[in-house]
């Protein structure tokens, strides 16, 4: 099951309740590989906790021009705790935190990540034509390039520059990392939409 | 006379030990087996006790000697056996015994044990004694649901060895939880060592922290063990970990991390097992995004973190509290018991206790000194707390404070709204009934002043915030669609606490609780959470909260370093920096930016200065001008929210004339791929001082006043990837001359994504004035004399984002510009509706022959390098988008695309368009036959970048115009 779910392409997935619930229950986002993959779960592995931030909005679609009728915002940091060799899933909301467990392999925080959660959005009143978007940008936590620097030196980030690795695959990470800023920077962002409907 | 109990199944040794220790005045019991012992001990328990380890029966001495332990910790033991083995002895001596004989016994070695024992009996009594004198003996006074849901986190992570962060206001007992968690913890029986991190001289705290060999130092005349030895197999609390120095932060970090240390002077390491817990009455989370505290050591630091409510919060704790310290103060004095009257107690309880708990034990004590005796009155209480002689909570919070009488009135009305809340546990209805007001005025009210019923039923605060660098960056050729996409909040969250696997009770509603309760959702499974929050927390989004916005200042914007180095000391940021400039133009190629930086950050003050030279890369590597140039600037922001911020910089840059069309990312990779630059450029050389006020998320206003000189500047030849032989477009010959230059400029964004907005609006407006003694005017103007120039002009770009379905959007864009009063612009003001050049996407001007412009110039005038002399300016445009894919196409998973953690998703979008602008001349001599163009298009935008195709609807003799922009179009 994890495997599984670490092999597939990343997705965003919004699904509505069930019928008769859709104006008093919330729905189920799902996102889907979003940290297992190779540089991905590297990064983390390396302390740098990695962020999905997600929005969730209710539009209403009664009239022609839609109109947002709630927004709730919340991320999800999947951290490495190098003392307790973990992974840590954290889901952040505006008011609270949760930590959604700590798992031993980077697949296992993944399938952690990738459970559908509800957020708690208000649900549309009854008779109104609505719909649900959600989006979710991915971002790795940067530090000071001075530390980071000092890290490669020191060899605490794979690879490493003293590692057993070639010394110019770390070159080549920095150049890779200049190339994304000169472009303005990375961008992964996914999105979906649910059906429109009427509770 | 020294009690003891001998449990052993041998009636002769009981009776043959029993005799000689009677015989030296003990009084002597004994037990048979170990379930007598055991029932002895709880009928009365010994000073010590002998116990047999070889015993029949189900409890036989290892057995006796673990229930002892569990229930007796004090109680010290004195194993005995005739057959026991080494590892029985070590065995028992883990389990706690404190001492082993071997049988046969001899009575000096018992009388010996017994002394020894008696001994640890009494220091463990003194021990204990002076804990309690402390207070740390960890009990927890208070019965509100705050502090009940405080103790439940202590249970649940004392028996573990997680980390602990402990914050609250001062003098809400954070040492108090520590101690608790101590107790209750498998560590009890170690050390319990306790650091003041406050307290510890900057230099002194490696010594402190990890001890120092002696002649390490001056001053180091013996060997000293550190803490984190003191500390070993127990527990370290670290008090005030917020007054640490950035240095002693890292030696902190590297002790913990690596659970070993060194001590000072020393090159042995010495492995220690510490259980960290940290307390501060500080903002850790805010104290990393300012840079004071290290985030890596927050992280660690911060694995369940325990938020203190403050005794204002805890309800009818206080009474409780008030006759546990009266209690206190009669068991450690002579005086009589302190009897409270009714009265008393509700001025007590009426206080709002800044001190806290502290405070309130001082004035306890100080009412028992002052008290002769009988019952407390309300005057003996006035007398202590003068504050009461018109007490009430509001007048206690504006006597205390320097803050506005808004402010003021907001905290008196959040305190009024939490005390009915607390009172109606949470239910917004039964509070807003308290209050005499509607449900609907008190959430408006709750909402304004950032208050959530949850926040107020659960009242146990905790911490968690995450925080990173500015990932902004910005590039040479493409500017990212957002570069105030930030990764910074804070997020004070609150309650209760439980196991993996465990449903969280009361944790998983939300904040609106009157209209969603729904605790039957995914999230209550494998939850460890510390919900609610804090009245003042950001409760709009979680990765919301904006940095201080950079003041703007026409095109001498801050510009985020593609290379940064920073090194920090305390609340001091040294860095170098290193930019492209963001643009590759005909006249600088690539002007590299650098230089050092620093920043400053405080509570209230953030200062940033940076101090660039620019070098630039069009043929030449020259310093001097134009080749080289310089961008300093220094910006103070301030207030809390360091919302307001006011700043200075002084330059001599490249500027381009026109700026509303087109980025200078999109126009430098034209330039730096295609030999196409679409703007004119000028030199600009003075100093511009700005000051700026951020009223809002949404709104901020600008205002600034510049002395600066303008000057032409030649277009050189810089290298380009095609077309490279070509020849460049001249550089206009603008107006030169020296100007004082105000500007007053608003922003407002209510859009709902500023990468991808769907729906709001974005209005950039503002005015100019400028005023110049003597300005040389080119060919172009129609003034050429005199030279005195004064001139007023606006601008405004109006956007709006409007969704018609999931994947449909209909976006429109209204910009106005142009002369308002006084003298004809100069030329460096002037607008086109196209740009100077053959401008993509606004194609109203197309190329005839060599020449490039037709802006609101006569055909007489139109020559290569010709600027845009159009006085006013009106642009409309209109998009169509729909989604081409239900999904964003994932690249994910593509090892050539992907850089760092993240790679690039695209989202494609299928685009039809509709432009329509107009520029007008205003002066009689030189007349322009205005008239409307306009053209139509569609094209398809993949986020990356967009391809469009475009005709005109006013020419259509107009072949069809083919382009890509990298940014989107509005």
């Amino acid at each position: 099951m994890v495997g599984s779910l670490a092999a597939q392409n990343a997705r965003l997935q919004v699904t509505l309740p069930a019928r008769e619930k859709l104006s008093i229950d919330t729905p189920q986002v799902r996102a889907i590989g979003m940290v297992s993959a190779k540089s991905t779960a590297e990064l983390i592995r390396n302390g740098f906790p990695a962020r999905l931030q997600f929005r969730l909005e209710l539009w209403s679609a009664k009239n022609v021009v839609n109109e947002i009728r709630s927004t709730v915002l919340w991320d999800v940091i999947v951290e490495y705790d190098a003392l307790k060799a973990v992974y840590r899933v954290v889901r952040v909301t505006p008011d609270k935190a949760f930590v959604l467990g700590e798992f031993k392999d980077i697949e296992g925080a993944e399938a952690k990540v990738a459970e559908a959660y509800k957020p708690q959005i208000k649900p549309p009143r009854k008779g109104e034509k609505s719909y649900y978007s959600v989006s979710l940008d991915v971002e790795a936590m940067s530090m000071s390039d001075l530390d980071e620097v000092g890290r490669w030196i020191k060899g605490e980030l794979k690879p490493a520059v003293r590692g057993k690795k070639n010394p110019g695959t770390a070159v080549t990470k920095g150049l890779r990392r200049f190339v994304v800023k000169v472009l303005g920077g990375e961008r992964l962002r996914y999105q979906d939409n649910s059906k429109v409907f009427t509770p | 006379m020294p009690s003891v109990l001998i449990i052993d199944d041998e009636p002769n040794i009981r009776r043959m030990v029993g005799a000689l220790l009677s015989a030296e005045g003990y009084d002597v019991r004994d037990a048979a087996n170990g379930a007598e012992g055991i029932a002895a001990i709880a009928d009365d328990e010994p000073d010590v006790a002998l116990l047999d380890l070889m015993m029949p029966g189900q409890l036989d001495g290892i057995a006796t000697l673990t229930k002892i332990r569990e229930g007796w910790r004090e109680l010290p033991v004195i194993m005995m056996s005739g057959r026991a083995s080494l590892s029985d002895a070590v065995r028992a001596t883990k389990l706690g015994a404190v001492n082993f004989l071997e049988k046969p016994l001899s009575p000096e070695a018992v009388l010996l044990a017994l002394g020894s024992a008696l001994e640890l009996r009494r220091s463990r009594r003194v021990t204990r004694a002076l804990r309690e004198d402390l207070g740390l003996t960890g009990n927890m006074v208070g019965s509100s649901k705050a502090m009940q849901q405080v103790a439940e986190i202590i249970a649940r992570v004392a028996p573990t060895d997680s980390r602990v962060l402990v914050g609250g206001e001062s003098g809400t007992g954070k040492e108090l939880v520590a101690a608790a968690i101590h107790e209750q913890s498998s560590r009890r029986d170690k050390p319990f060592v306790r650091v003041n991190c406050a307290a510890i001289p900057r230099d002194l705290v490696e010594s402190e922290m990890f001890g120092h060999e002696k002649g390490s130092f001056t001053g180091a005349t013996n060997t000293r063990v550190g803490r984190f030895e003191l500390a070993h197999t127990g527990t370290l609390f670290l008090d005030e970990i917020g007054d640490l120095s950035i240095e002693a932060q890292a030696k902190l970090l590297r002790a913990i991390e690596a659970r070993e240390i060194q001590r000072v002077g020393g090159n042995k390491t010495i492995s220690v097992d510490v259980r960290v817990i940290a307390a501060t009455n500080k903002d850790l989370s805010k104290a990393v995004t300012d840079g004071t505290f290290r985030e890596d050591l927050y992280f660690r630091l911060n694995v369940i973190p325990i938020q203190l409510p403050p005794l204002r919060m805890r309800g009818d704790d206080v009474i409780q509290l008030i006759h546990h310290f009266s209690d206190l103060q009669y068991q450690r004095s002579s005086r009589s018991k302190l009897q409270w009257s009714e009265e008393a107690l509700d001025l007590m309880n009426r206080h709002t206790w800044p001190g806290n708990v502290r405070e309130l034990a001082n004035i306890v004590e100080r009412i028992s000194i002052m008290n002769s005796g009988g019952v407390v009155k309300p005057s003996d209480v006035a007398a202590v707390i003068p504050t009461f002689v018109n007490d009430t909570k509001s007048t206690q919070i504006a006597a205390d404070s320097d803050k506005s009488l808004s402010d003021t009135l907001d905290e008196v009305e959040r305190n009024l709204i939490n005390d009915a809340l607390l009172k109606s546990d949470g239910s917004v209805a039964e509070a807003a009934r308290k209050l005499q007001t509607d449900r609907p005025n008190l959430y408006r009210r709750m909402k304004r002043l950032g208050l959530s019923a949850i926040l107020i039923s659960i009242s146990c605060l905790s911490a968690l915030a995450v925080s990173a660098g500015d990932a902004r960056a910005t590039g040479l050729h493409i500017q990212p669609n957002s570069i105030d996409r930030q990764l910074i909040y804070i997020n004070p969250i609150v309650g209760s606490i439980s196991g993996t696997g465990d449903t969280i009770a009361n944790t998983d509603t939300i904040a609106n609780t009157d209209t969603i309760a729904n605790t039957d959702t995914i999230t209550s499974t494998d939850t460890i959470v510390t919900p609610d929050a804090v009245p003042d927390a950001d409760t709009t989004s979680p990765s919301k909260q904006k940095q201080p916005t950079e003041p703007i200042s026409d095109t001498i914007e801050h510009i985020q370093p593609l290379l940064s180095l920073v090194k920090t000391y305390s609340v001091h940021k040294f860095g170098f920096g290193l930019t492209s400039g963001r643009s590759f133009n005909r006249v600088e190629g690539l002007p590299v930016h650098f230089g050092p930086t620093y920043t400053y950050s405080t509570e209230p003050l953030l200062i940033r200065a940076r101090a660039y030279g620019i070098v630039r890369s069009a043929r030449s590597f020259k310093l001097q001008a134009p080749h080289g140039g310089y961008n300093n600037h220094i910006d103070a922001f301030i207030g809390p929210t360091r919302s307001v911020s006011i700043g200075a910089r002084w330059f001599r840059v490249v500027s381009p004339i026109e700026s509303w069309n087109m980025s200078e990312p999109e126009n430098g990779i034209s330039t730096f791929l295609l030999h196409r630059d679409f703007r004119d450029w000028y030199q600009k050389q003075g100093v511009t001082g700005t000051a700026s006020w951020q009223l809002n998320k949404k709104a901020l206003l600008t205002a600034s006043y510049g002395l600066e000189k303008w000057s032409s500047i030649d277009a050189r030849d810089p290298f380009t990837i095609l077309r490279n032989s070509h020849p460049w477009r001249p550089n206009p010959i603008v107006d030169d001359g020296e100007f004082k230059i105000t500007t007053f400029n608003t922003i407002i964004d209510t859009r709902n994504d500023e990468r991808d907005p769907a729906v709001g609006w974005f209005i950039n407006a503002g005015y100019e004035y400028g005023y110049s003694p003597h300005v040389t005017r080119t060919s172009f103007s129609n003034v050429i004399s005199p030279d005195r120039v004064k001139y007023g002009r606006a601008t405004a770009d109006i956007r709006r984002y409007n969704r018609l379905s999931p994947r449909n959007q209909i976006n429109g864009r209204l910009y106005l510009g142009g002369w308002l009063h006084g003298d004809e612009l100069p030329l460096q003001r002037r607008f086109s509706i196209g740009g100077p050049g053959n401008l993509p996407g606004y194609d109203f001007r197309k190329a005839i022959g060599t020449n490039d412009g037709l802006t609101c110039g006569a055909v007489s005038f139109v020559a290569m390098g010709m600027p845009a002399l159009c006085d006013r300016v009106m642009l409309a445009q209109l998009e169509f988008r729909r989604e081409l894919a239900s999904q964003p196409y994932d690249l994910l998973n593509n090892p050539a695309i992907r850089i760092r953690s993240a790679g690039f998703t695209v989202n494609p979008q299928g685009v039809l368009f509709l432009n329509a602008g107009q520029g007008w001349r205003l002066s009689q001599s030189t007349p322009y036959p205005s008239r409307l163009k306009a053209d139509f298009g569609t094209g398809i935008d993949f986020g990356l970048l967009g391809i469009y195709a475009a005709k005109s609807i006013t020419d259509w003799s107009e072949a069809p115009n083919i382009f890509v922009r990298v940014t989107r179009r509005f």
